[in-house]
């Protein structure tokens, strides 16, 4: 008895202790906040479904254009409760089309997740450029930069990007992927200037640490510097606004959407259902709960994941 | 403590839930109020609602955008010829009668019908004295003679004039007058053989026809023919200062907001034995968003629409509150909805590509979209049963269970035009109200045999001009099929099919053959329809034309459409004119 305790007590002294990682001490404390795991869970469950949509739908029998019109009443709503929902149509009907709202919905979960995280990646990429330039350098650079932020953060976007979206609807022969590109192109280089900014706070901060002193001392030439040095310092931040950016475009894309500048029906969108819905809103009003909720909880678990993330790298960060 | 706080905050969120639930669905429920005296559903349909002499108050009507033109001569929208009523008189005119009684004209500004020597080919027409304008200036003879010939200059476009252009001029060949037009010609006019074609005497009119044209009365009563004073003419801009020979003039108007209309003080009920005005102003305004439109018909802001019924929407609120529907009509009008399928766009210049749209069509999915059986009555055939020689019954192309689509039969059309996967086609279409859910289904309706088509949008002010209504763009876009409504421009075969159906009414803009249709078959039937003076002979031809154009698959109807209205209860004398596609006839209606 003595013999073991002493032992386990010498094992316990003799063991090395094991550093670990920010990156390892930021996911401990992420997996204990329970809000950010359930919402990742969910992200990544929403994400999987969109990218399955086409797997999913089939499985189930439905599908985003086919009308079934036995459904509706003579002039077009669902005949049942609920806007039509039944076991074959788990989230109802469309009015007037009959079309599947569940498979709708995943199908424009598909477009909502991919033009948003397409467009937070380039606006995360424009940002970091922009911004460990302008933090970096500093001198006319930065102000040239800076000057140029203030512009971006004062324009107004949503009239712009209406603007272009409707003159490329005049153009006669424009597929629906120039849409979308343009989409992405918009919302990306609309909403870039935010975590610019941020970064280029951190980066003037980081600068004037002694391991930039070091590395300039060692010779290492700016670009060394800046990818080697600055940027793995930085991935922290850039990952908690990337997070929190993407709710934002999110709610852009469905805005626009909604307005009818969008992606074009029959491609379906959350914002898109949503103008359609509200028009017969009276009607059948659980056609307009279903994608409103479906935005409402994606964006609200984006932004606690954001916070989850935010904490997970920083603690004493006060909200 | 906690709990109590607890408790307490969730009781006032579920009370600040119940009341903004309360509010947003009670919205709904305002509107429901007594039933209105003297209404019932569809009494507008089969007679005069709320009869009453009394005279005073202003209209409050709306459209969704400006009418094509306010010429007389350059209108061709079907309500639009209805608000025509309200400010020009012609020599004939449709009386104020529901039903069948409305659809025969009798003198308006003439003492009496005209009279026909010479086979039918001379026809006699006086005019009343003492009739005036807003300008105080008397109508004469002379001014409907004016009024005709303007229609003859390239300024005076997109009105229903092909009817008379080579009836009273020599045409050549191609269709083409000699006669110039007064603007070009102040010194010409149009001639038959050499000699005037109208002839003025006084107040008497003499028209001599190239052949005799059996349906002339009805031409005398649309407002081509209504009387247009030469020294206020301006051409192609009349229509901002149209000078009123009815009982209502023009007190302003704004082709983005709307027009106002008080009455005439030169016009007299004792010389007008058509129309009973009796409100002292007409608002119309125009609002594109027909929602909006709805909700304040619905409120009883509005009295109705002149261009049109309300959406499923408020077709719902009709049919659920009973004091609603009371003041609501359902009518059939002159209207076939259908689909153009354009025959010089490939593949669909291989009939049996063509036919495989025929019968992969969902034509009730379409219909529920326009609201179901109180949106339209399913059609095999283009010729609508307010033609006299229809047959409703007749279908060539079996629309399949439910009317849904035969897809067996889209198949072998398919195989038979070489396509057996299907093809890529084009749609043309309008994407306000209705018109992109239209799209939606008919998409959905032809990729269930494999035929996949693209999205053109058009806007509404120049889809018929020079979208659709040019065969070169459709050419040159590639425009395959068009979603498109057309009524008779009079009752008879004739005033249904010439302008869609004959080779000799292909225009370069503002074309209504949008297929470019040019059926030598079809041609000789239409050239000697009104030549023909039996009644019994004509409604063989009638079905003859009708069996052609349906044998060439160019035009693919879905339904007869029925519109359905909803208005105010303070109106009276309300009624729907049923010969110009059963629209409230303004000129008529007043308010309590």
């Amino acid at each position: 008895m003595m013999k073991s305790a002493a032992a386990t007590a010498q094992a316990v002294a003799d063991a090395p202790v094991k550093g670990r990682s920010l990156w390892a001490i930021a996911w401990g404390r992420l997996r204990r906040d329970k809000v950010a795991m359930a919402s990742l869970i969910f992200i990544i469950l929403l994400t999987l479904a969109a990218i399955f949509a086409p797997l999913i739908t089939k499985w189930m029998g439905v599908d985003p254009t086919s009308q079934d019109l036995n459904v509706l009443g003579d002039i077009g709503f669902p005949k049942g409760p609920w806007g039509g929902v039944s076991w074959k149509h788990i989230l109802g009907v469309e009015p007037q089309l009959g079309r599947d709202i569940f498979a709708r919905l995943l199908y424009g979960a598909r477009i909502s997740l991919g033009i948003s995280l397409s467009a937070t990646v380039i606006s995360v990429v424009l940002g970091v450029l922009f911004g460990i330039t302008a933090g970096f350098f500093g001198g006319w650079i930065d102000a040239v930069i800076s000057r140029f932020l203030d512009v971006m953060l004062a324009f107004p976007v949503l009239l712009f990007a209406i603007a272009v979206l409707v003159i490329i609807s005049n153009i006669p022969h424009a597929p629906n992927y120039f849409r979308i590109v343009l989409l992405i192109l918009i919302i990306g280089v609309f909403s870039f200037a935010y975590p610019a900014r941020i970064i280029r706070g951190q980066t003037i901060s980081l600068r004037e640490r002694e391991f930039v002193e070091a590395s300039t001392s060692l010779g290492a030439g700016t670009s060394r510097i800046l990818f080697s040095e600055l940027l793995p310092n930085l991935a922290a931040p850039i990952l908690v606004y990337a997070t929190l950016i993407i709710p934002v475009n999110i709610i852009f894309e469905a805005t626009l959407s909604f307005l009818g500048v969008g992606v074009q029906p029959p491609t379906p969108s959350w914002g898109g259902m949503l103008a359609d819905a509200s028009t017969v809103f009276q009607a059948d009003p659980f056609y307009l709960v279903v994608p409103a909720v479906a935005l409402f909880v994606t964006v609200l678990a984006f932004n606690l994941l954001g916070d989850g993330v935010r904490d997970a790298f920083d603690p004493k960060s006060t909200r | 403590m906690t709990k109590t706080r607890g408790l307490r905050a969730l009781v006032s969120v579920g009370v600040a839930t119940g009341v903004i639930a309360a509010g947003l669905f009670g919205a709904g429920v305002a509107t429901a109020s007594t039933r209105p005296a003297g209404m019932t559903f569809n009494g507008a349909v089969t007679g005069v609602e709320n009869p009453s002499a009394k005279t005073g108050g202003t209209l409050k009507l709306a459209a969704i955008g400006d009418c094509d033109s306010w010429d007389p001569a350059r209108t061709y929208y079907g309500y639009c010829w209805v608000l025509q009523r309200i400010f020009t008189r012609s020599l004939l005119a449709y009386p104020s009668k529901p039903g069948v009684a409305g659809a025969v004209p009798v003198p308006d500004l003439a003492t009496g019908l005209p009279k026909y020597t010479n086979g039918g080919k001379t026809v006699t027409i006086t005019l009343k004295k003492g009739q005036k304008y807003s300008t105080g200036a008397v109508i004469t003879a002379g001014d409907i003679k004016y009024a005709i010939e303007r229609t003859y200059s390239d300024q005076i476009t997109g009105g229903p004039v092909s009817y008379l252009t080579c009836l009273l001029d020599t045409c050549d060949k191609n269709g083409l007058a000699q006669y110039q037009g007064p603007y070009k010609q102040p010194s010409n006019q149009p001639k038959l053989g050499g000699k005037p074609s109208i002839v003025v005497s006084g107040n008497t009119l003499t028209f001599h026809l190239a052949s005799p044209f059996s349906d002339f009365n009805n031409l005398l009563a649309m407002s081509v023919t209504a009387p247009v004073p030469a020294k206020n003419d301006t051409g192609a801009t009349y229509t901002n200062h149209v000078v009123s020979s009815g009982p209502f003039e023009f007190k302003s108007y704004n082709a983005t907001t709307g027009v106002v209309w008080v009455r005439n003080p030169f016009w007299s009920q004792a010389g007008d034995p058509v129309v009973h005005p009796h409100a002292t102003e007409i608002d119309l305004n125009y609002n594109s968003d027909a929602t909006a439109t709805d909700n304040a018909i619905l409120s009883s802001q509005v009295d109705y629409s002149v261009d049109g019924g309300q959406q499923t929407p408020a077709l719902l609120t009709a049919l659920g509150n009973p004091s609603i529907k009371a003041r609501s009509d359902n009518p059939v009008t002159i209207f076939t909805r259908y689909v153009a399928v354009m025959q010089k766009v490939a593949p669909l210049n291989n009939i049996h590509c063509r036919k495989a749209i025929f019968y992969a069509i969902n034509k009730y999915a379409l219909r529920v979209i326009r609201g179901g059986s109180y949106g339209g009555q399913l059609a095999g055939t283009m010729m609508n049963p307010s033609v006299p020689g229809s047959n409703a019954n007749y279908n060539p192309y079996p629309d399949g269970a439910g009317s849904q689509g035969n897809l067996v039969a889209a198949k072998a059309e398919l195989a038979a035009c070489g396509q057996p996967n299907g093809f890529y086609v084009n749609v043309a279409y309008v994407p306000t109200g209705r018109g992109l859910k239209i799209y939606e289904a008919l998409q959905s309706a032809l990729a269930r045999v494999g035929i996949h088509t693209g999205s053109k949008q058009g806007v509404a002010a120049t889809f018929y001009s020079t979208f659709i209504g040019s065969p070169a763009n459709i050419l040159k876009q590639k425009l395959g099929l068009a979603v498109v409504g057309w009524g008779a421009d009079f009752p008879s075969a004739y005033g249904f099919y010439q302008s869609i159906a004959n080779g000799n009414a292909i225009l370069p803009a503002g074309n209504s053959n949008y297929v470019s249709l040019n059926d030598p078959k079809i041609n000789k039937l239409l050239d000697s329809f009104e030549a023909t003076s039996s009644a019994s002979t004509q409604a063989k031809m009638a079905s003859q034309i009708d069996h052609q154009v349906m044998a060439d698959a160019v035009y693919l109807p879905f339904q007869f459409d029925k519109t359905f209205y909803i208005h105010t209860s303070r109106l009276t004398n309300l009624y729907l004119q049923a010969a110009l596609g059963s629209y409230y006839d303004t000129v008529n209606a007043g308010v309590q």
